[in-house]
């Protein structure tokens, strides 16, 4: 998995956002099953426990639901992660911008830049 | 566990003598079959000789070699890195001194039983049937007043002794391995100067009590001393070689304890 | 969630030194440990008392709700940080004394994880490379069923490959009734998979908290947060 989680940020919200970006962006579709709580680890090069606080903390979001005896799948409604990722685009703009403006660009500088991009 | 802890001991040892075995008993026959073509001239005589001689020293190397292994066996298996394997095992330490010591022991007559039965097939036909005969005679007459019964049993009271003499002496290069290894640097050099201590030791001890008993002997009380182990000379026999055991039975005991002691309280590993 | 590890004001003295001061600690099932500490720090004595190869000057260590010794041997499953193994033997020898004695060693388990590198029964350790070897103790170990898994500086002298090895490895044989406890000075390469940390300084426990609380509360990473409070 090609997730590179900030090493100063917790590790379960990071990874939790990176599931929904998953969801959101059609990676996995509805009624998708997800890699077992090992698999997901594994590949992550995460603990599982992290892993399985993650799956619950989606499945408390409505993300994902559990079938007993079968696994974690990915939810009908997948609006909450569309959510999420419009919050995650809007914190990753305000995040650019002020780097930006940290190098000594303007708000309108950087907004003409993007255009032209 | 002691079983297989025996097991896998056994294992160990015996690719380690398995093959000194096999020499010791191999040279025996190689002696044999070059005694079988012996002849009266000169040059057969220098190679029956020369083959007796290495018949001889391959014998004493066979013991020399099974009490070497043995120490090394001790010293690798518990005291080199491979510790952190054996001390981790769910094995007390007490199983680990009884399960090295019994098998070095067993290996070390092992070595002696191949070195006889070397000498014997050597020796087989016509010098081992004169042998025999000869020793047969001997006991045979004997003078009436010696007590056979008693002699017998003096050599198994010997015997008994000297099985539990090669413990200790097993035990004694295990303590000196034991008390090194809790030295920080240099183990075995440490190991090696508690021997030479104990040797030391020794020797002060020997010549102290040699001297005592020269002076002891020019006593008066030498001469009743004398009579009366002359008077009762089975007893005495019996109380010396039984006392010889018993010194040996406390002698392995407390290089036991040593060991055990050391071992449970200051193991250091490297 | 049982206690698999207890010390109470555990103290170990060489002599005149100190190495391990009234600790405290108490260690739960199921999770991923990194025991770290800067080299003298009293990491080692700790796991030498664990495994019952040192016996403590005063205080109480109990493992597994026994004190060290050849019953708790049974649920420990230990990885020195130097190799342990008989260069004579061969892969095959050493599975089966593991497997005579530890009634838990999973020998199919061990084989198929052998399987995977190319080692078959045959091989003679001795031609094994280092890092061949290294992860041949690994196996073994993990091999275990155990209860508590110490693992000293099971990546150090490893290179990055074996090392993401090394963690699959761990994370692969996760088990919610045992702990893993990681001893090593390599931090960031192995502070995603642990659950908490323990710090230890001077025979003294430093911390003891989980990677996302100390990455939430601090800002940054166990490494560097540990590279702050043990620098010189």
């Amino acid at each position: 998995m090609n997730w590179k989680p900030d090493k100063n940020k917790p590790i379960c919200p990071q990874l939790c956002e990176h599931m929904s970006v998953l969801i959101a962006s059609g990676e996995y579709n509805p009624h998708d099953k997800l890699p077992s709580v090992r698999d997901m680890a594994i590949s992550a090069g995460v603990n599982p426990n992290t892993v399985q606080r993650a799956y619950e903390t989606l499945e408390q979001q409505g993300l994902i639901y559990t079938m007993r005896g079968s696994g974690r799948f990915v939810a009908e409604d997948v609006s909450v992660s569309k959510q999420s990722v419009k919050t995650l685009r809007f914190e990753k703009t305000e995040e650019y911008f002020s780097q930006m403006e940290a190098l000594g660009f303007s708000k309108d500088d950087t907004k003409n830049y993007v255009k032209e991009w | 566990m002691v079983k297989k802890l025996f097991k896998h001991e056994f294992a160990a040892m015996g690719r380690l003598m398995l093959p000194v075995l096999c020499a010791v008993l191999g040279v025996g026959i190689l002696t044999r079959i070059i005694l079988f073509f012996e002849s009266d001239t000169i040059g057969f005589n220098i190679i029956g000789g020369s083959s007796f001689l290495m018949l001889f020293v391959v014998m004493f190397a066979g013991l020399f070699l099974a009490m070497v292994f043995g120490v090394i066996r001790y010293y690798k298996n518990l005291f080199s890195t491979e510790g952190y394997l054996s001390f981790t095992l769910p094995v007390t330490p007490a199983q680990h001194l009884m399960v090295k010591s019994v098998t070095a022991v067993t290996f070390y007559i092992a070595a002696a039983l191949a070195a006889l039965v070397s000498l014997v097939i050597a020796l087989s036909g016509d010098p081992l049937v004169e042998g025999v005969k000869a020793a047969s005679y001997i006991w045979a007459h004997l003078p009436e007043e010696i007590n056979k019964v008693h002699l017998v049993f003096f050599a198994i009271e010997f015997a008994m002794s000297m099985f539990v003499a090669v413990f200790s002496s097993f035990f004694l290069y295990y303590t000196c391995i034991t008390i090194g290894q809790m030295a920080k640097k240099n183990r075995i050099m440490m190991a090696v100067g508690v021997y030479f201590i104990y040797y030391l030791i020794v020797q002060v001890f020997s010549t102290v009590m040699s001297v005592l008993f020269s002076v002891f002997a020019l006593t008066p009380l030498m001469e009743r001393v004398a009579e009366f182990i002359a008077d009762n000379i089975y007893l005495c026999g019996h109380t010396f070689f039984i006392g010889m055991l018993l010194v040996y039975i406390l002698i392995v005991g407390v290089e036991f304890l040593v060991c055990h002691t050391i071992i449970r309280k200051k193991l250091n590993l490297e | 969630m049982s206690e698999l590890l207890r010390c109470e004001k555990l103290t170990k003295c060489y002599g005149t030194k100190t190495a391990l001061d009234e600790i405290d600690l108490c260690l739960e099932s199921g999770k991923i440990i990194g025991l770290l500490g800067p080299n003298g720090s009293g990491k080692t004595t700790l796991i030498k008392l664990i495994n019952g190869l040192l016996t403590p000057t005063s205080g109480s260590i109990t493992v597994c709700s026994e004190k060290p010794g050849p019953k708790s041997r049974v649920n420990v499953a230990y990885l020195p940080d130097n190799s342990y193994l008989n260069n004579w033997m061969t892969v095959k020898k050493i599975v089966d004394y593991f497997k005579d004695f530890y009634e838990d060693f999973r020998e199919d388990l061990a084989y198929e994880m052998f399987e995977r590198l190319g080692i078959t029964p045959e091989t003679r350790l001795k031609s094994l490379s280092k890092g061949n070897k290294e992860k041949v103790c690994l196996i073994l170990v993990m091999s275990r069923n155990a209860k508590l898994y110490v693992l000293d500086e099971p990546i150090a002298g490893v290179d990055p490959a074996a090392r993401d090895y090394v963690i699959s490895t761990i994370i692969n044989n996760y088990n919610p009734d045992a702990t893993v406890l990681i001893s090593t000075h390599l931090i960031s390469d192995i502070e995603q998979v642990l659950d908490e940390v323990v710090f230890i300084n001077n025979g003294h426990i430093v911390l003891q908290k989980t990677v996302d609380q100390i990455r939430e509360e601090n800002g940054k990473s166990v490494d560097d947060l540990f590279r702050e409070v043990f620098r010189w």
